[in-house]
């Protein structure tokens, strides 16, 4: 009972909070990778690292497991980060942000993937505000097999604000790793990227981008598939933030993503036109909450290499977190992924206060 | 204990707001397939009775939590499937929905049709059913049931002219080429709402899904064989309205149709699968409920109310089959339900429900046999869960207590059922526990701007 009091004593001291985590990005219907295309936060620094000059002086850690498995809402990973003003540049250090797997599990016979990655930002404002980001990972392992396994990756993201314009790349310079099955197996990224922009018009913004991707398997296919695997994706799309009082906003977008992969198999296509309808308010003075519903609407289909089409079933999916505000702590999560017996992961419409939030992020402002 | 004092003294800003989940009709007795609202009871989600509810609640968005599947979905390797938007087993679903002027407009995602996806289900193919079955048993390895409808979009457009009115377009669309399956579906609700009056008009389009794909069931002694099945709906309707017979009494009804024709290629349903159910050809089916009600409510401790209805409401289903398949339900439900605003922050209701007659007279629906129902495995569970099974029954344990909470943080609400999981935390359990772990189930929010 005394915690309890001390708990809601602390949640006293209050404020909007600048909000910066994954569990934020999902519950908004938005990439919990890179961010949103048109909805403020800290996480967008993965998308468009000009973003630091407008979010800085905070530490983020996103509380999960050292697995080197894909990070999900399911099973998220730790990972965190630190990012400041320097006189009039801004810095960030950023530890165990989860690039692409490609088809690396990390599993016995597959290939090693990236681990321990560092992030490292810099950015500045001299009228234009731009930032850089330089990724970074190396690990092998000479002692689980009988050949060594290795993985190298590096990474760079630019990106610049101009007023209400943003323009960003990032790119995959390397990712190579080699040892899957025997010696000589490589699994070889070639330079891919991301090229895109918003353009902000009072509440509206307009976005679009460009991600190409491509993958070189050789030797044994290691859990990945083997050869060349291209990939492309063009998104075009329209949000809006509307702000209905300064502690409340609700929040729509519509986007059309056309894509299309190339494997030895053959070529695949993939179209869709989600839509997301979201609101995020201030409860109390202490709480957010926040939700989305998203569904793909009209255009929603996929080609597989036989050419064979099917729609993609079961799209409308409804998330939710919240925000507990302790002053400059923000604690943040999702919410109602667990079932009513704890199994987690499993959106039934249980809101659980034995797993009140989980994904949970938690960012300090300084 | 500690929890709850703890959410209590978490929400402190309060007001009511305008009602609009499925979660607050279910705790408040209704018992509709499609969850698509209640006659006496004033609430947004009555949208999806009369589409004119859009020109009383305005301004708001709503995102009921839940999975993201089908309504229906077969259970790999056995006869049942899985259902959602039931009690207890929400599905993902929200809308928005903003006034313009004397006009109202709004969408609304994912609100497939319950009744639809049943419909289908029972039309499938027997032997699709039974793929991939490796024992004379024959429980089923892979269910090729016919598509279900899918990412289904509502739009709603109304206006109030003195008279409220309101159009409501929905429809789906879906494709799986590696089966040659594709499935849609599309309806339109009309509405008017008048001072003392209402009704209106629910009409679907169309229902169509098809499948031509190979079915194998070595168990059953099936070899590969090309199999073509395909499930038409004909023009469906479903009026009805009320009738405020004093500010506080209405009088109810409406009468639901839907025909269909299902067809099916496969030829060998007779000799040793003839216990399997199925009928090569086309098949006529023919859906109808007929409802007709009395409800009331009246206002106590200042603005505090309680609900009261009775109601017959009589359900036939007909597949003609050789041996022809019917479902005659009828059930006379007495409801009542209170809602109280406990606090500030805090709304609860409840309800308890039971049939004061009710009885099943069904043919050939879940006797399984050379000379018995026809129809599919999983159609003949799902249909006799849902209406009873072979023979004449009365319908048992229908006493049923319900209840749920509105949390209420000024604008916007939490609403959710209570009491729903057992102390060990399974869903879907009665019990009798308040249980703070599992705080709210089926749990909706909406925001009112």
């Amino acid at each position: 009972m005394k915690r309890n009091v001390l708990v809601i004593a602390g949640l006293a001291v209050l404020s909007t909070s600048a909000h910066a985590t994954k569990a934020r990005m999902e519950a908004l219907g938005q990439n919990s990778v890179r961010g949103s295309e048109y909805i403020s936060d800290t996480r967008n620094v993965f998308r468009n690292p000009a973003v630091l000059n407008s979010t800085k002086n905070y530490l983020v850690t996103e509380w999960g497991s050292q697995t080197v498995a894909d990070d999900s809402t399911a099973a998220p990973r730790a990972e965190g980060g630190f990012f400041r003003e320097m006189g009039s540049f801004n810095y960030g250090l950023y530890l165990g942000n989860d690039e692409t797997a490609q088809g690396r599990t990390q599993a016995a016979g597959t290939y090693m993937r990236q681990d321990n990655a560092l992030d490292l930002f810099l950015g500045g404002d001299m009228g234009v505000q731009w930032g850089a980001r330089l990724h970074y990972a190396n690990a092998k392992d000479q002692q689980t097999s009988a050949f060594e396994k290795k993985n190298t990756a590096f990474g760079l993201g630019l990106g610049v604000v101009i007023g209400e314009m943003e323009a960003y790349t990032n790119i995959t310079l390397a990712d190579k790793s080699t040892g899957a099955v025997v010696a000589g197996d490589e699994f070889k990224t070639k330079p891919s990227y991301i090229v895109g922009g918003s353009y902000k018009m009072g509440s509206n913004s307009l976005y679009a981008n460009y991600e190409a991707t491509k993958v070189n398997v050789t030797g044994n296919a290691g859990g990945a598939t083997l050869g060349e695997t291209k990939t492309s994706t063009i998104v075009a799309g329209w949000g809006r933030v509307h702000e209905i009082n300064p502690t409340a906003r609700l929040l729509t977008d519509a986007s059309l993503h056309i894509g299309s992969g190339q494997t030895t198999a053959g070529k695949t296509k993939e179209n869709a036109l989600p839509v997301t309808l979201g609101f995020e308010a201030d409860a109390t003075s202490w709480l957010v909450l926040r939700g989305a519903v998203q569904q793909n609407v009209i255009i929603n289909d996929e080609k597989n290499a036989a050419g064979k089409k099917i729609t993609s079933a079961n799209s409308t999916d409804v998330n939710a977190g919240a925000t507990l505000n302790f002053g400059k702590l923000k604690v943040d999560g999702s919410i109602g992924t667990t079932t009513s017996a704890g199994v987690a992961n499993t959106e039934n419409g249980v809101l659980s206060t034995s797993n009140l939030l989980t994904r949970v992020g938690v960012n300090y402002w300084f | 204990m500690k929890k709850l004092m703890m959410i209590g003294s978490v929400l402190s800003l309060l007001s009511s707001s305008a009602f609009a989940t499925q979660a607050r009709l279910l705790a408040l007795g209704m018992n509709e397939t499609d969850n698509e609202g209640m006659y006496y009871i004033s609430d947004a989600r009555n949208i999806f009775l009369n589409p004119a509810y859009v020109n009383i609640y305005a301004d708001y968005a709503v995102f009921e939590y839940g999975s993201s599947g089908l309504p229906a979905t077969v259970i790999a390797g056995t006869a049942s499937a899985a259902t959602l938007n039931g009690f207890s087993t929400p599905k993902a679903q929200g809308g928005a929905f903003k006034r313009y002027g004397d006009f109202v407009y709004g969408v609304y995602l994912g609100n497939e049709s319950n009744t639809s996806a049943l419909l289908r289900i029972a039309g499938t193919s027997a032997i699709a059913t039974f793929d991939g079955a490796t024992a004379p048993a024959g429980t089923n390895a892979v269910s090729k049931m016919l598509q279900t409808a899918d990412n289904q979009v509502d739009f709603f457009f109304g206006g109030d002219n003195g008279l409220k009115w309101a159009v409501n377009p929905t429809f789906s669309t879906g494709k799986d080429e590696t089966r040659n399956a594709k499935d849609s579906a599309a309806a339109i609700r009309l509405g008017a709402i008048a001072s003392n009056w209402d009704a209106h008009a629910n009409i679907s389009l169309r229902s169509k899904a098809e499948a031509s794909e190979t079915i194998a069931a070595a168990g059953l002694g099936v070899g590969a064989t090309t199999v073509t099945q395909e499930f038409k709906g004909k023009l469906g309707l479903q009026v009805g309205g009320s009738y405020a017979l004093s500010e506080n009494n209405k009088v109810f009804g409406y009468v639901k149709n839907y025909g269909w024709e299902q067809s099916d290629s496969f030829t060998n349903y007779g000799g040793a699968l003839a216990a399997l159910g199925g009928q090569t050809g086309t098949v006529k089916g023919n859906f109808t409920s007929y409802y007709l009600g009395w409800g009331s409510d009246f206002s106590v401790n200042n603005g505090d109310k309680v609900y009261t209805s009775v109601g017959a409401r009589k359900t036939d289903i007909d597949l003609k089959f050789t041996r022809k398949s019917e479902v005659r339900h009828l059930i006379v439900p007495v409801v009542i339900g209170y809602e109280a605003k406990a606090t500030d922050w805090l709304t609860l209701r409840g309800s308890f429900v039971q049939n004061v007659y009710g009885q099943s007279n069904n043919k050939n629906i879940n006797n399984v046999g050379a000379t018995g129902t026809q129809i599919n495995p999983v159609g003949r569970t799902l249909v006799a869960a849902l209406y009873g099974g072979t023979g004449v029954k009365t319908v048992a344990n229908s006493t049923t207590v319900n209840a749920g909470a509105s949390l209420n943080f000024g604008k916007l609400t939490l609403d959710g059922l209570l009491g729903t999981t057992s102390s060990a935390g399974v869903a879907n359990s009665k019990t009798g526990v308040f249980s703070v772990d599992n705080l709210l189930t089926s749990v909706a929010a909406v925001y009112n701007f």
